[in-house]
């Protein structure tokens, strides 16, 4: 454990000489990580703008939800996306055999090595945003629902994480699909919504859809105190669900992995 | 007859990196649902002239539209093309670069177009009674050129943030910037009427409104013929601006070329 909380140092101090390295990028990624997390707010804000109520919940509920998301993917951008970015050049260019030869896990390695600092900007708008909500719509918050929501937020993003690592186990098998990192981001953009908008629809396939809706629904209710005993089970199993699937997948995905760089 | 060997070669490319292609329409498709299911669910405040069918078409139109008319060569220019010094095999044949990247631009646009079509076709005919659109044969001639117009504008416009990378060799971050534009401003999160007047102001100052928003609201014929003729002459005018400042960014940018790559 002790390697690895050294190796994630190591990794952190590596990332910001990269930074540097690039300043003027450095600069616009800034304005853009600050645009894209004013806007994942923002955009939610205009879009309730003249609305009253969205399947029974009120403006400040959906606001709520945003907020959450918006700390979830925050985590999300900081640790795991470039990396998934980069998963399919890892494999199609045969990269991937550099990484696995290494005495450290490699879906360790795989998930955590370009860290993208920036977004933890993502993470104090989140927070800023949720300070906000509460005195503009004066949501009584106790410190106990707070307490409780932090672990289920982490469940949330790790259940997240484990999703956007099965989706991208794909790659080991069809090579020319360099763009499900891209597809992940926009199918994890539901997560801004309530599950009720997938009850609604009476299919099937929506419902496959409603575990990408709990990872922000569940703690943003349970620090409103308006959730239920079953979401947050569901919300466990489902993460242990995705755990086992991810760590299931990555063994297949080994076995086919034949490490020819094209 | 050479242009149409050229465009036929891109076709061919279209198709060999098909799982490629499905994914990108998975990720246009995304989007747009998901904001249709969350309008369907909503109650407006008083006062607000909008219909759920009318939203649904905006977003049936929406996906078929950002499938079709927002271009997406920005990453092959800036980072194959500009970065990794790819741009020297084109300056070196007897035909336009600019020509050839638009092109295999209309090849993917035309494939993808197809199959957003077929995804319109189905949803409309499994939930016709939700969709509201009226053209007439007058509006639709006009509504074509300004399709047209629309994908023009779009192509040129990412042609020049693409070029971006003749100033600054990482260029991600600008692409990322105008990715979260054309987001704000080309009517991705709903009709402009949905969104306080102010906003809806400033976005129709800016030509990003006319790339997508303004074709699809014409094709759902909500302007009349007069209002159509007024975006078609918008458009010429904003094509005319781009033109120039691509030109100028071409001749510049390509001095300022080393042809190295990294």
């Amino acid at each position: 454990m002790t390697r690895y909380l050294r190796l994630c140092k190591v990794l952190w101090q590596i990332n910001i000489k990269a930074m540097r390295a690039y300043r003027g990028h450095t600069y616009m990624m800034f304005f853009t990580t600050l645009g894209w997390s004013l806007i994942a707010f923002g955009a939610m804000y205009f879009v309730t703008y003249r609305v009253d109520k969205v399947f029974g919940l009120s403006r400040a509920e959906i606001l709520m939800i945003t907020s959450v998301y918006g700390l979830i993917m925050g985590i999300m951008h900081t640790l795991f996306t470039a990396n998934f970015e980069r998963f399919s050049q890892l494999v199609n260019r045969g990269e991937l055999y550099g990484i696995l030869i290494k005495p450290v896990s490699a879906q360790f390695l795989v998930s955590v090595l370009r860290i993208h600092p920036l977004s933890l900007m993502r993470l104090c708008i989140g927070i800023a945003f949720i300070l906000l909500l509460i005195s503009q719509f004066s949501i009584s918050i106790t410190l106990t629902n707070v307490m409780l929501a932090i672990p289920l937020l982490f469940i949330g993003a790790y259940m997240l994480y484990c999703v956007w690592f099965i989706c991208n186990m794909i790659v080991v098998w069809f090579h020319t699909v360099d763009n499900m990192m891209s597809f992940m981001i926009q199918a994890s953009n539901i997560g801004r919504y309530p599950p009720e908008m997938l009850f609604a629809t009476r299919n099937v396939w929506a419902f496959l859809l409603v575990p990408l809706t709990l990872f922000s629904a569940v703690p943003a209710r349970v620090m409103m105190g308006t959730s239920t005993l079953t979401e947050i089970v569901i919300l466990c199993v489902c993460a242990l669900a995705f755990h086992a699937g991810s760590q299931f997948l990555w063994k297949r995905a080994l076995r086919s992995y034949v490490s020819g760089g094209v | 007859m050479k242009h149409l060997r050229i465009f036929l070669l891109c076709c061919q490319e279209v198709f060999e990196s098909r799982g490629r292609v499905f994914i990108w329409l998975l990720i246009n498709l995304f989007s747009p649902v998901i904001l249709m299911l969350f309008w369907q669910g909503a109650t407006f405040v008083s006062g607000t002239s909008m219909s759920i069918s009318s939203l649904t078409s905006y977003f049936l139109f929406l996906t078929v539209g950002s499938i079709f008319l927002i271009a997406h060569c920005e990453r092959q220019i800036s980072v194959v093309d500009i970065k990794e010094g790819g741009l020297s095999r084109y300056l070196l044949k007897p035909y336009p670069y600019v020509l050839i990247i638009f092109l295999s631009e209309l090849a993917y646009r035309m494939v993808q177009g197809v199959l957003g079509m077929i995804v319109f076709g189905a949803l409309y005919l499994l939930y016709h009674s939700y969709f509201a659109f009226t053209l007439g044969t007058e509006q639709m001639m006009v509504a074509s050129f300004i399709v047209a117009g629309a994908y023009l504008m779009s192509f040129i416009y990412k042609f020049i943030v693409g070029m971006s990378a003749f100033w600054v060799t990482e260029a991600s971050g600008i692409l990322q910037f105008s990715d979260m534009v054309l987001f704000l401003t080309a009517g991705f999160l709903g009709p402009f009427i949905l969104y306080p007047d102010w906003y809806s102001a400033i976005v129709h100052m800016l030509p990003f409104a006319y790339m997508l928003y303004v074709p699809v609201i014409s094709a759902q014929g909500v302007l009349d013929i007069g209002e159509l003729f007024r975006v078609l002459s918008i458009q010429v005018m904003w094509i005319v601006c781009l033109i120039a400042i691509a030109a100028w960014m071409w001749k510049r940018g390509v001095r300022r070329y080393t042809g190295v790559g990294i």
